[in-house]
């Protein structure tokens, strides 16, 4: 059984759904909580989602974001590749999420998630590729 | 550069064509005393909000107290907070009341990281929602 997992998505029409259900085969393989699948499965949703929303300005040529995701004996670590434009999330300012309903907006909200539920995320850019890599802590066994 | 949230607006008109008839996520609606219940199974996500936005917030607008039960939602993404504060919003300028319920703890942990928690009726399960309603 491997333990770890390549897979590429198109940047038009991504298709997220078969990446998590990727995800659900991998993480029961391995007996992993299934509260960490939740918590990967939305980061995956809101990385992906934002690549194909802004990489791209020209959006004509079909790119692909390249994901990998493996273990290590600890935890569980991820690394996202994409050739958009040079975007680092970690300088995305933090939303206010005191202020009230009427004036709350969603804006900035999933990389913020990320940034909160993993337990380290870092970027890089190298060779003109942006390189996000992100990790969350195994519960220690029972 | 825009606001990275707004990736769900972007998306979602072209995630539909990738259900091909399955339906990774479910919503049921059924009356249960004087409130209706809109109960979801599966991912609420980029893929799927859409269906959610295509009902819940007109559903705000004309009826005076909806429980949407999460309880067999498995996550819930930036893309889906957006409709539900869109939902609750709606709720909010009808006078209408929208009570949220079941969440599972990785749910429940998205809602308070985000502020969620704070500006949202939360129950634990439908029961004590609709207790809360009478």
């Amino acid at each position: 059984m491997s333990d770890e997992i390549f897979m590429r998505i198109a940047t038009v029409d991504p298709d997220i759904e078969s990446l998590i259900d990727r995800l659900e085969v991998f993480f029961a393989d391995h007996g992993l909580p299934t509260a960490l699948l939740q918590t990967f499965a939305l980061a995956f949703d809101e990385v992906v989602c934002n690549i194909a929303s802004y990489g791209y300005p020209d959006n004509k040529v079909e790119h692909g974001i390249d994901i990998h995701l493996w273990l290590t004996p600890g935890e569980i670590r991820v690394e996202v590749v994409d050739d958009g434009v040079a975007f680092d999330p970690l300088q995305v300012p933090e939303p206010d999420t005191t202020i009230s309903l009427d004036d709350r907006e969603i804006g900035g909200l999933g990389i913020f998630l990320i940034r909160k539920l993993m337990d380290s995320v870092a970027y890089q850019r190298r060779d003109e590729r942006n390189h996000l890599i992100f990790s969350k802590q195994l519960p220690a066994p029972t | 550069m825009s606001s990275p949230g707004d990736a769900v607006q972007q998306i979602k008109a072209s995630s539909n064509a990738a259900f091909n008839g399955k339906k990774p996520m479910n919503i049921q609606e059924l009356n249960e005393q004087s409130a209706l219940v809109v109960a979801l199974s599966g991912r609420l996500d980029s893929t799927t909000a859409k269906q959610l936005e295509d009902m819940l917030p007109e559903r705000m607008q004309t009826t005076p107290q909806v429980v949407l039960d999460l309880a067999e939602i498995q996550y819930v993404s930036s893309a889906g907070l957006r409709v539900i504060l869109k939902a609750a919003k709606a709720a909010k300028s009808a006078g209408h009341r929208l009570l949220l319920a079941g969440l599972a703890p990785q749910v429940q942990e998205v809602f308070q990281v985000s502020g969620f928690a704070t500006i949202l009726a939360i129950h634990s399960d439908r029961a004590m929602a609709l207790e809360a309603l009478a």
